[in-house]
């Protein structure tokens, strides 16, 4: 198998996770598994990068997926920190529940 | 022509200012005896200045014509610059001098007659800003600062009158002053912008200081002297130099050497004959030789010369001086209470007596009389103007004085009677003898606010009655309200040698003797006269000679004022007996010194009068003593007999006396023809075009539109993070698809 074969192979897998990922952040309700559905995009765009990465060689890619890790553990951290005050203030974990800027 | 610096003038208006403020704002808090003893210490500071002013006048270097005090710029704008100062020449000593010893009196006596009121800090705060507001009015050098005392004192009078504003019928009277006032000041504003119109127009600098003004008109009234001189065929142009100022005039040359030399003499023009070869608009040669097209038409000259030959003055021109003047004329016949907006006097006499004594007698009302004396430079040119003047203070004082014929309420008897004297003024004013109006408003201050005040003497002692036919037999009761009032009613009538004598007769010899005046006025004046001394003794009687009809129960509790009453009625009283010999006629071995002293701020116009002849003034003077006496003797023969009062009962039901007593109707006409359209015009602007029109489709139906719109797009805002998620990824996918068409 040539390399460019095994990056398409990367960026297909890496596009079937983003595309779970959206889907599972669009309709999910559950405010946990839509932070996870993130995490799944985020970690997408890292196979994507990964994939390039084989594909053109040089250590630029390497280090930006190591960036994007960063990133994810920050969103985790202050997502999870959102919906745990957010549950202890209104009790709602779901996401439909949560209109409150309605018009 | 110099005005001589004077640091204090400043103090004469802004110690009152300053105690009435302080009183206004901590003065409830302070004993009760210190409002009104800080007030009357105001006006006797204020009285001690005013008499330094006019002792450093006459102390100042010769040729002074007035004491200055120049204290700030106020406004600078374009080519006007108007600094806020304050003057002090002849006029203006004798009004300063006269507001404050009449202003100080009534401030002591207020400290009696208030006595028992609760917010004395309120009252006397208002009646000392009151003060310094006409102070600020007298010594203004300059319209605008005239302005604010003139609109100062109308606001002081608005809150005095509404002292009692518990009351609904004393607030309202206080409400009607305000506003009729506000149709004689919205008058006066206008005037006063036409006249700088006018003066912009003319080219020329801009100015509002009363002698620069009279500098620039003063060429119109040489222009009414060369009329006269010069005969028709020989018509001469004056006009204005747009430098400095000063006065141009052209000479054609047929005049003859006395001719020139005359009208030199007399327009006092200090500059050589070159300058009055120039003319002026420099490029209308043409006004020289008499074009009709040549500016506008001077009514004064055509008067004079006939239609066949128009005098050119340039824009600024004898018709716009008569137009200001009618617009300032107006504005003084609201604060002075003259047709047609004499209405509010009568009601003023809601407010507490000293006030109607202090403002509606002898002061405030005065302001219009003043103001016109003040500018009479600019009504002499103005035969129309002067006319108006003339005849509306004359039928004002007629009809002020059949009104109060038959009045029952002792103040507004006092009222229509001043009315009656303000029409005098005016009569004398557009004579053309001012120095006499001028007489008349000092020797009046003196004895009407002494009548207002022993009138308040009477009310006090009667605990609020009012009305004159529950009054009687107070005469023993109340000694020496009665002698002094009786000394006030009897100057009041002209009665010799009280101050109402001399300056009355100087009105009335002037009016029949004037080129202005004539047998009509005169007429007038002199039956007008004979209607004072009626109605004043009409009062007198009923008051104090006539059979006590006082209620039963008040009959013992009647007692004399208290001392701080007594003495200014006395010293008033005092006043009235005196004053008038400031003015005594050559006749009676006098030297008219009042009217020599004021010569030079009027002396222009009254130079225009004849001079006295002596068999004349005499049997006039004869005339004016006999008519008094026929009033008072009527109306005590009439009044202090009770075997009369069916003969008056059955005259009382005539129609004459009818409508005498609904004083003409006129406040119900004014109802009818102004108040009730207006509120008609209000009405519907506030129904239809306020709530309906704005409100309605304008403010609330913007407002209703865009809630209809926004409901539509509301829609979208929904609240809910998936839908917009959504919509997030369907955008970005469609800019996506849109970045890749082209592969």
């Amino acid at each position: 198998m040539s390399d460019v074969q095994l990056a398409h192979l990367y960026l297909a897998l890496s596009a079937i996770l983003l595309t779970i990922g959206i889907i599972g952040v669009l309709i999910r309700r559950n405010l946990l598994v839509v932070l996870m559905s993130l995490e799944l995009m985020f970690n997408a765009s890292n196979l994507a990068f990964v994939g390039f990465g084989r594909l053109h060689g040089g250590p630029d890619a390497s280090a930006l997926v190591l960036f994007v890790i960063v990133m994810a553990a920050i969103e985790a951290a202050v997502g999870l920190a959102i919906v745990v005050a957010l549950f202890r203030a209104s009790g709602l974990a779901k996401l439909d529940e949560i209109n409150l800027l309605r018009g | 022509m110099a005005e001589h610096p004077c640091s204090f003038l400043f103090l004469i208006p802004l110690i009152p200012f300053v105690v009435g403020f302080a009183n206004g704002l901590i003065g409830r808090y302070l004993p009760r005896i210190v409002p009104g003893a800080s007030a009357c210490l105001a006006m006797a500071l204020s009285l001690w200045y005013s008499t330094r002013a006019v002792f450093w006048f006459y102390g100042a270097p010769s040729g002074t014509v007035a004491l200055r005090q120049d204290l700030w710029t106020w406004m600078s704008s374009g080519g006007l610059d108007v600094s806020f100062s304050l003057m002090a020449d002849q006029l203006t000593c004798l009004m300063i001098v006269m507001i404050s010893v009449v202003g100080f009196l009534i401030h002591l006596y207020s400290l009696g007659y208030m006595e028992h009121e609760k917010d004395q800090a309120r009252y006397f705060s208002q009646l000392n800003l009151f003060a310094g507001f006409m102070f600020l009015l007298v010594m203004a050098t300059n319209f605008p600062v005239m302005f604010i005392g003139w609109e100062g004192v109308g606001a002081c009078s608005y809150l005095l009158i509404g002292y009692y504003f518990s009351s609904e019928d004393k607030a309202q009277a206080g409400k009607k002053a305000f506003l009729v006032n506000r149709v004689g000041d919205a008058s006066f504003l206008v005037g006063v912008l036409v006249l700088l119109g006018g003066l912009s127009s003319a080219g020329g600098p801009l100015t509002l200081e009363f002698s620069k003004i009279k500098a620039r008109i003063g060429a119109l009234a040489e222009q009414r002297i060369f009329v006269d001189l010069i005969t028709p065929s020989e018509q001469k142009t004056p006009g204005f130099d747009p430098e400095d100022g000063g006065r141009v005039v052209n000479l054609s040359p047929s005049f003859s050497t006395p001719e020139r030399d005359a009208i030199q003499s007399r327009s006092s023009v200090s500059t050589t004959t070159s300058v009055l070869d120039r003319s002026w608009p420099p490029t209308s040669g043409q006004a020289v030789s008499r074009s009709p097209s040549a500016g506008v038409r001077a009514s004064r000259g055509v008067r004079s010369s006939g239609d066949s030959s128009p005098n050119d003055s340039g824009p600024f021109s004898a018709s716009i001086v008569t137009v200001v003047a009618l617009l300032l004329f107006l504005g003084a016949t609201g604060k002075s209470a003259q047709i047609p907006l004499y209405v509010w006097l009568p009601d003023a006499m809601a407010g507490p007596t000293p006030v109607s004594a202090l403002i509606h007698a002898a002061t405030m009302v005065t302001a219009g009389v003043y103001m016109v004396c003040r500018l009479c430079f600019l009504f002499t040119v103005s035969d129309t103007a002067m006319a108006v003047v003339a005849w509306t203070g004359a039928l004002t004082a007629l009809l002020a004085g059949i009104i109060a014929l038959a009045q029952r309420d002792i103040k507004k008897i006092l009222a229509y009677s001043t009315i009656s004297q303000l029409g005098f003024m005016f009569l004398a004013a557009g004579s053309g003898a001012f120095s006499a109006a001028i007489f008349h408003v000092f020797t009046h201050a003196f004895f009407k606010a002494l009548l207002f005040l022993g009138a308040g003497s009477v009310i006090h002692a009667l605990h609020g009655e009012q009305d004159i036919f529950n009054m009687g037999g107070l005469r023993k009761k109340l000694p020496w309200t009665y002698r002094t009032f009786l000394i006030g009613a009897l100057a009041l009538c002209g009665f010799p040698p009280l101050a109402g004598f001399f300056s009355k007769d100087q009105i009335l010899f002037q009016v029949y003797s004037s080129p202005r005046g004539g047998a009509g006025l005169y007429l007038i004046a002199i039956f007008t006269a004979i209607l004072t001394a009626f109605y004043m003794f009409r009062l007198v009687s009923l008051v104090f000679w006539s059979e006590s009809r006082v209620d039963r129960r008040l009959k013992k509790t009647i007692h004399e004022a208290p001392p701080s009453m007594l003495l200014p009625l006395v010293i008033l009283a005092a006043g009235t007996v005196i004053v008038g010999f400031l003015n005594t006629p050559g006749l009676l071995y006098g030297h008219e010194w009042l009217s020599h002293a004021l010569d030079p701020v009027l002396g222009e116009s009254s130079t225009q009068l004849k001079r006295p002849e002596p068999f004349l003034e005499f049997g006039l003077m004869i005339v004016s003593i006999l008519v008094g006496l026929i009033g008072i003797l009527t109306a005590w023969w009439i009044y202090t007999s009770p075997e009369r009062d069916d003969t008056l009962a059955e005259f009382e039901g005539t129609l004459a006396y009818r409508a005498v007593l609904a004083k003409f109707g006129v406040d119900e006409a004014y109802d009818l023809v102004i108040v009730r359209p207006l509120l008609a015009v209000s009405r519907f602007l506030r129904t239809i075009v306020d709530e309906t029109v704005v409100d309605g489709a304008l403010v609330n139906g913007v407002a209703r539109l865009i809630d209809r719109v926004a409901s539509v797009f509301r829609e979208l805002q929904s609240g809910d993070t998936q839908r917009y998620l959504l919509l997030l990824t369907l955008g970005t996918t469609a800019v996506i698809v849109y970045l890749m068409r082209s592969f």
